[in-house]
């Protein structure tokens, strides 16, 4: 996995998110089961491209997925995963 | 069970143990009981007339009080969902004419409008201390509603006639119902289960009843949780779980359901959608203690009307289509396999039609549903469930799929046609077949459209049509336009090869040349 700053993980999740939702203009702190046409099901797909794309695992035993359902939410998990994986 | 057996049992539990907890709020037996009976009094004191009571709350203690309330003063409730527009709600209000309405502080801001009509309006403060009325109730000289103190709750699905359609549910059914999921699928004192249901699906009535019936807690499924819930189901230390097969499928989706990590977990209950055995499987190992129950059963049926036991091995008697059995029918109740003998159909499959003490007999409007219901020779009346299923050779049911249009989205029914007029009232010069798709890019509700003239409505033109009439989950997830319908030999519309056509032409790996031949355009 490469470095990537804060910034450039929330433009990769902005283009995932958009390749997959309606909406031309989408806040990042909205929710996106509320404000996308995205169901959970939908969600769900999204979280799994996720982790294609990053390569990385999500522990959604340990989670709370409702801290995933926002562009900036996603943006600081990530984060933080990033930060964990390259030690610190 | 007498009609006020579970406000009786409310006061034989151990006041101090806890009955409900809902986010931070936790709710004692003694707390639920008290609030019962002060809603109870405000009811009976006030001149608020006959007829049912509709709650317009999110699940929590407050609604758990109004339902023990209502069905201790032999009244019918009607829940509503804040999530659904104001139109449908009216809708609804209007056809069951209630005698009141109880709202709680959380929900009173987002339903104002909806709840802008005549009726009395009961409102229950956010700590569950007080109530007020919102709206007092007037003298009335004679009940306005249709339905009849037989009726323990009123349920409305989507329907054909672009309209919800009311399922009255008999108190001697749920009462049916109770007495087999009480011995079969019961809690006790102690036990943790899971309330993920939201009250307009009829599956919340299990978790209710079941839950207070039995003095165990009930724990409400936050609706961010419910897409993914093993943390909920961890943290809380669910005993007793119940949802759609989709929750379990979502986190097997994921990966996450690995060997052993809902260890506290003693039972788990399925119903409301196909459940692949796959997931069972994995839902089985995960939660090594529990048992798995698939449940099968339409809203006209009160609540589940089978059940099969997932056992430990799949074998090749009970994997049918990779879909795990809808097992057999409870006791008392009786259904059958409809079979046409049409030339190359099984023998043993067919609609399966049910009838018994938990079978409606009838919609709340006589206009819904004549095709619905039919008797056979010897005068018995059996309610036509529209889903296909075959009989093994162990007597098993095994469901196959439905004999119409009808779509099931996370577990709720959706009639095409009700989506598809939606659109049409907002865009008349176009006409639209509304599918569900499991692979390619668009998955869940795809409304594919094709327009005569004029201006092309946008993806989100269409979706905010819908939305403003129809819930959440009847708005399609994407919208598709095509340059023209497949029709079949007949020179009708072929759906099925709709469904096929967004699901195989437009997957994301088609190039982009096949995808405009098409797919006109499906963005804002």
């Amino acid at each position: 996995m490469k470095n990537q700053t804060e910034h450039e993980i929330r433009g990769t999740v902005r283009r995932i998110v958009a390749e997959r939702v309606d909406e031309v203009s989408l806040d990042d702190s909205a929710s996106l089961l509320e404000w996308t046409n995205l169901d959970s099901l939908g969600v769900v797909e999204l979280l799994v491209a996720i982790e294609e794309e990053f390569s990385i695992n999500i522990d959604f035993v340990m989670i709370d997925p409702g801290s995933l359902l926002s562009i900036s939410g996603l943006t600081r998990h990530l984060s933080l995963l990033m930060d964990d994986s390259n030690g610190g | 069970m007498r009609p006020d057996a579970l406000i009786d049992l409310l006061a034989r539990h151990r006041p101090n143990d806890r009955a409900v907890e809902a986010g931070q709020q936790q709710t004692s037996y003694k707390q639920l009981l008290d609030l019962t009976r002060a809603i109870q009094e405000q009811i009976t004191r006030s001149s608020a007339g006959a007829g049912p009571i509709v709650i317009a709350d999110d699940p929590g203690a407050g609604a758990c009080a109004i339902i023990a309330a209502a069905q201790a003063l032999g009244r019918a409730y009607v829940p509503l969902s804040a999530s659904h527009p104001a139109t449908r709600i009216q809708q609804i209000l209007a056809a069951v004419e209630p005698a009141l309405i109880v709202q709680s502080d959380q929900t009173a801001s987002p339903m104002a409008e909806a709840l802008s009509g005549p009726y009395p309006l009961l409102t229950i403060s956010r700590q569950l201390d007080n109530l007020s009325w919102a709206r007092s109730p007037e003298p009335v000289a004679d009940s306005a509603s249709p339905i009849g103190s037989d009726i323990a709750y009123v349920m409305f699905t989507s329907g054909t006639t672009g309209r919800p359609k009311g399922v009255p549910v008999r108190r001697e059914s749920l009462m049916a119902y109770l007495g087999v999921a009480t011995k079969r699928f019961g809690v006790r004192p102690g036990d943790r289960a899971s309330h993920f249901f939201e009250l307009t699906f009829d599956l919340s009535v299990h978790d209710i009843f079941v839950t207070l019936l039995g003095g165990g807690t009930l724990v409400v499924v936050p609706a961010g949780q419910r897409m993914l819930p093993a943390r909920f189901i961890r943290e809380k230390e669910i005993s007793h779980w119940f949802s759609v097969p989709s929750a379990a499928e979502s986190l097997h989706r994921v990966g996450a359901l690995r060997p052993e990590i809902f260890p506290q977990l003693r039972q788990t209950l399925f119903c409301g959608e196909p459940l692949r055995w796959p997931v069972a499987e994995a839902w089985q190992s995960a939660a090594p203690n529990s048992r798995v129950i698939n449940l099968y059963g339409p809203t006209e049926a009160t609540i589940a009307i089978s059940y099969y036991a997932v056992p430990g091995l799949r074998s090749r008697s009970n994997d049918l289509y990779g879909i795990v059995p809808i097992g057999q029918v409870f006791e008392g109740q009786h259904g059958r396999v409809f079979s046409r003998h049409e030339a190359g159909e099984r023998p043993n499959r067919g609609e399966l039609w049910l009838s018994g003490s938990q079978v409606i007999s009838g919609y709340l409007d006589s206009g819904d549903g004549h095709d619905a219901f039919a008797s056979d020779s010897d005068g018995v009346a059996w309610y036509r469930t529209g889903d296909a299923v075959e009989r093994g050779g162990d007597g098993l049911l095994h469901f196959v799929g439905r004999i119409d249009h009808q779509l099931k989205i996370a577990g709720y029914r959706v009639e095409p046609v009700e989506v598809e007029d939606a659109i049409h009232r907002a865009f008349p010069a176009c006409r639209s077949i509304v599918v569900r798709c499991d692979r390619g890019k668009h998955r869940g509700l795809v409304a594919a459209i094709v327009c005569e003239e004029g201006d092309r409505p946008t993806a989100s033109a269409v979706r905010e049509a819908c939305a403003s009439s129809l819930p959440p989950y009847m708005i399609p997830a994407h919208v598709v336009e095509l340059v023209s319908w497949p029709v079949n030999a007949n020179g009708k519309i072929d759906r099925a090869a709709v469904r096929r056509q967004l699901e195989e032409h437009i997957g994301p790996d088609e190039s982009r040349n096949t995808e405009q031949s098409h797919e006109k355009s499906n963005r804002a």
